[in-house]
C-alpha cells in the first residue's frame, strides 16, 4: 500500500499559512526552513561522530529528545552503478544522519524526505522502503562501500517499512493487499480475526504449505522479532542473514518524512562481525531505499564510503 | 560477459556465467495437435504444489489458447515488443536476444507484471484468430481460422534468463538433471527473476514474500518417474525425459530423436535466447506459417511435413516414440520400434512398457453366453 500525501493535510497547511496572514506567514515559512535546515545537519564530509551519552541509547524511539545531543549530518545520496542491475540516480538527495552510544549500544538516526510511506510487499508490484547502515574497519578498501569484499566482510543492519508494519500492527498477511479474497482451498488456514494471532492464522499443520516459512527464511516469518535485520556482506550479491539477531530499532512515517533507528550492541554476535569500542574510527555507508520507485536489492540509493568516529567515553 | 553457444539460435551469444550445460538435461516435448486444454495438467501440478496461502494466483504449468490467450496477460507479445525486431537468415538468428537488447546497467530486457495481469487465466480461451464470416473455413486444410493449445510449464531453460537475473544466486540449475530451482532460504524477494523471465514462470508469494516456481517435482524426477503435469496428460500428449545438445544426441533417446533427429520438436520463442528445454510439436492446423515461426522459430515448415508424413503412416519410429507418451509413469531413456509394437525401457536397460502402433479393433458378439446377456459395442 502506498500512503500518499493527503490532499486534506495540504489543504489544512494552505489554510493556516493564509489565515495567519501574509507577513506572519512569510515569517512562519522562514522559520520552518531554519528549522528544517538545522534539522537536516550540515555537510558530512564523510565523517559522522557518534556522540557518548550517559543514558541508554534511544533504540526504540526516534522523536527522543537524545537525539538532540547528536549533530546531524547531511549525507549525500549517490546511484548505484557498481553492480548490476544499476540505480542511475539516487531515490533522494541526500539523508541526514546523527548516531549516539552509550559504551555498550551505537545508535544511528536517519531521516529522509519521502512523500510516500511504502509498507507493504505483498503484491507482485509492491516494494518497500528501507534502509541500511553497513559498518567496517577503519582501514577498509574502497570497494568495501559495496556489501564489504572477500576479505573484509561488512556487517550491515537493515531496516524494513513491512516488518516494522508487521510488528506494529501484526503480520500483514495476504487480505491486507487483497481484502476481498475469498479462500476455502487451504482448511488448515482459516480466515483468522484482526490482529492475526499467528497460531490462530497458521496452525503447525498448514505451515508446511508456507514454503519460504519453513524453509527457515527470514523475510517469510510472519513474526518478526525486531524490524532491524543483521547480515554480514562479502561484496555484492553475498548478503547473508546473521544467526544471531540483536539489532533493534524503529522507523516512523509521519508529514512526508521517515525518521529510522538502528541501533545494535556494542560486541559481536556473529562470526566475522565488526566489535564496536568508543575511542576508535570505523567506515561506515548508509544506504536507502524507494520503495514506489521500485527499489530493492541492488536498486538502491548508497552513500559514499564515510567514516563513523566513536566518540570515547 | 561470456560468450555462449546456443544452439537454437546457431550461433554465441552474451550471457553472465560461462557455458556450463548439465550432465544430463530434463526436459520434454509436448504435441500440440493433441492437447485438448483440458487443464488435467494444470490442477495436477496446482493440487500437488500450489495450493497453499500466498499461491492462490500460481500456475506453474498452464494451458493457454493461442493466438489470444496469455497468462499473465499479454506476456508474450510485452517481451517481443521489447525484443524489438527479430529475423533468422536461415537456421541462424539475426535478431538481439534478449540479454544482447539489454539496456545499460541491466543484465535483460523485460518487464514486472502487475497483480492483475494475473487476473484471467482463461483469458482468450477457445478463440478464433479471425472473425468467422459466410465462408465454410473448416473445409480447408490448414484452417485460415484457426487456434491452438499451448501448454506451459517453466522451460528449465539452458541460460536461464531468471538465474541470470538473480543479484544473490539465489537461482541455480542443478548439474545432475539442468532443473532450475529458487534457493528458498536466500530469496529475498527483489522479483529480479519474474522480471527477466520472458516465459513469465516465476511468481511472487504473497504470503512468504519471496519468489517460487516449477520444480519440475524433482522428486519424482530423482527416482525416475514422470513429473505430475506428464503423468496426469490425458492426451498424452508428453514425452519427458533428457535433452541432449545436437552434438550428442542419441537415436534411441525419445526426446532427443524427436528434437535432434527428426527435428519435429521445436523450442517456444527460441530468439529470446534462454535456450528453453521444453519442446512443441507445432500444430499442423494453422494456416499462419508467419504466426507459427514467430512462435517456434524457422524450422516450422519442416516439422510440420515430418509430422504429417509419420501420421500417414510413413515414419513408424516417429509414431512409435509419441504412442509412448504417457504409456508408463516411469521415464523412458531408450526406445525402439519393431513388429508394430514400440518399447521403452529405463535408465538400466530394463524394459518398462510395450504399446502397438495402432491399437487392435476388437468387436465383441453381440451375446455374451457366460452371463447370459446382450451387450452393446460402443467403441
Amino acid at each position: 500500500m502506498t500512503v500518499r500525501q493527503s490532499p486534506v493535510r495540504i489543504d489544512r497547511r494552505k489554510f493556516l499559512i493564509g489565515a495567519a496572514g501574509a507577513a506572519t506567514a512569510a515569517g512562519a515559512a522562514a522559520l520552518v526552513g531554519c528549522e528544517r535546515a538545522e534539522e537536516r545537519g550540515v555537510d558530512w564530509k564523510g565523517q559522522l561522530t557518534s556522540v557518548f551519552i550517559r543514558e541508554p541509547v534511544p533504540e526504540h524511539d526516534p522523536d527522543s529528545r537524545l537525539w538532540e545531543k547528536a549533530r546531524p549530518v547531511l549525507v549525500p545520496l549517490t546511484p548505484q552503478m557498481s553492480a548490476l542491475p544499476f540505480r542511475k540516480e539516487p531515490a533522494f538527495p541526500s539523508i541526514t544522519v546523527r548516531s549516539v552510544h552509550d559504551g555498550s549500544k551505537i545508535a544511528f538516526l536517519l531521516t529522509w524526505e519521502d512523500p510516500d510511506a511504502d509498507y507493504l510487499t505483498i503484491k507482485t508490484d509492491q516494494f518497500r522502503d528501507a534502509c541500511g547502515v553497513l559498518l567496517g574497519p577503519a582501514d577498509a578498501p574502497a570497494a568495501f562501500y559495496m556489501m564489504g569484499t572477500a576479505d573484509v566482510p561488512a556487517s550491515i543492519m537493515c531496516w524494513r517499512a513491512d516488518w516494522q508494519k508487521d510488528i506494529d500492527e501484526g503480520y500483514q498477511d495476504l487480505e491486507v493487499a487483497f481484502p476481498n479474497v475469498a479462500f476455502d482451498y487451504y482448511p488448515p488456514l482459516p480466515k483468522a480475526p484482526r490482529p492475526l494471532k499467528i497460531d490462530d492464522a497458521y496452525p503447525a499443520e498448514g505451515r508446511a504449505w508456507i514454503i519460504g516459512w519453513t524453509a527457515g527464511n527470514p523475510l517469510s516469518t510472519p513474526v518478526k522479532p525486531s524490524p532491524v535485520e543483521k547480515l554480514v556482506g562479502h561484496g555484492p550479491g553475498t548478503l547473508t542473514h546473521l544467526e544471531n539477531q540483536d539489532a533493534t530499532g524503529k522507523g516512523i512515517w509521519r508529514d512526508g518524512r521517515w525518521k529510522v533507528v538502528l541501533a545494535r550492541p556494542f560486541a559481536a554476535s556473529n562470526p566475522g562481525e565488526t566489535a564496536i569500542e568508543a575511542g576508535k574510527e570505523y567506515s561506515v555507508v548508509f544506504t536507502v531505499w524507494s520503495g514506489s520507485a521500485g527499489d530493492r536489492g541492488s536498486r538502491k540509493s548508497p552513500s559514499g564510503l564515510g567514516k563513523l568516529i566513536v566518540e570515547a567515553r | 560477459m561470456p560468450n555462449v553457444y546456443n544452439w537454437q539460435l546457431g550461433r554465441e551469444m552474451t550471457y553472465r556465467f560461462e557455458e556450463a550445460r548439465p550432465q544430463r538435461q530434463a526436459g520434454a516435448v509436448f504435441d500440440t495437435n493433441k492437447c485438448i486444454a483440458c487443464q488435467t495438467c494444470t490442477m495436477a501440478c496446482k493440487t500437488t504444489w500450489t495450493s497453499g496461502k500466498g499461491q492462490e494466483y500460481m500456475f506453474w504449468n498452464n494451458v493457454e489458447t493461442k493466438p489470444w490467450g496469455s497468462y499473465p496477460v499479454a506476456w508474450d507479445a510485452q517481451v517481443l515488443d521489447l525484443l524489438g525486431p527479430q529475423s533468422w537468415d536461415g537456421d541462424v538468428y539475426a535478431g538481439k536476444t534478449i540479454f544482447e537488447a539489454a539496456e545499460q546497467g541491466e543484465y535483460h530486457i523485460g518487464y514486472l507484471p502487475e497483480d492483475i495481469d494475473y487476473a484471467g487465466p482463461n483469458r482468450g480461451e477457445d478463440e478464433i484468430n479471425t472473425i468467422l464470416t459466410e465462408d465454410k473455413y473448416y473445409l480447408r486444410f490448414p484452417h485460415d481460422a484457426w487456434f491452438f493449445y499451448l501448454p506451459r510449464i517453466c522451460n528449465h531453460c539452458t541460460y536461464p534468463a531468471c538465474l541470470q537475473a538473480c543479484p544473490r544466486t539465489a537461482i541455480y540449475k542443478r548439474p545432475e538433471d539442468g532443473i532450475v530451482l529458487i534457493d528458498q532460504v536466500r530469496c529475498r524477494g527483489y522479483r529480479e527473476c519474474l522480471k527477466a523471465c520472458p516465459y513469465k514462470k516465476v511468481y511472487y508469494n504473497h504470503v512468504t514474500r519471496i519468489s517460487e516456481k516449477c520444480v519440475l517435482c524433482y522428486p519424482a524426477v530423482e527416482r525416475g518417474f514422470l513429473t505430475r503435469c506428464m503423468r496426469t496428460c490425458i492426451g498424452k500428449i508428453r514425452t519427458f525425459g533428457f535433452v541432449s545438445p545436437p552434438d550428442k544426441a542419441r537415436e534411441d533417446n525419445p526426446v532427443d530423436f524427436l528434437v535432434h533427429v527428426r527435428k519435429v520438436a521445436l523450442p517456444l520463442f527460441p530468439q529470446f535466447g534462454t535456450e528453453p528445454n521444453i519442446y512443441y510439436i507445432p500444430p499442423i492446423h494453422v494456416s499462419s506459417m508467419a504466426f507459427l515461426t514467430m512462435v517456434f522459430g524457422p524450422g516450422v515448415e519442416r516439422a510440420i511435413q515430418t509430422y504429417r508424413n509419420a501420421m500417414e503412416g510413413n515414419d513408424p519410429e516417429l509414431l512409435g516414440v509419441l504412442v509412448l507418451n504417457v504409456s508408463t509413469d516411469r521415464i523412458i531413456h531408450r526406445f525402439r520400434v519393431a513388429d508394430g509394437l514400440a518399447y521403452g525401457y529405463d535408465d538400466q536397460g530394463e524394459e518398462l512398457v510395450r504399446v502397438p502402433l495402432k491399437e487392435p479393433t476388437i468387436v465383441r458378439p453381440a451375446f455374451d453366453p457366460s452371463l447370459s446377456v446382450y451387450r452393446y459395442n460402443v467403441t
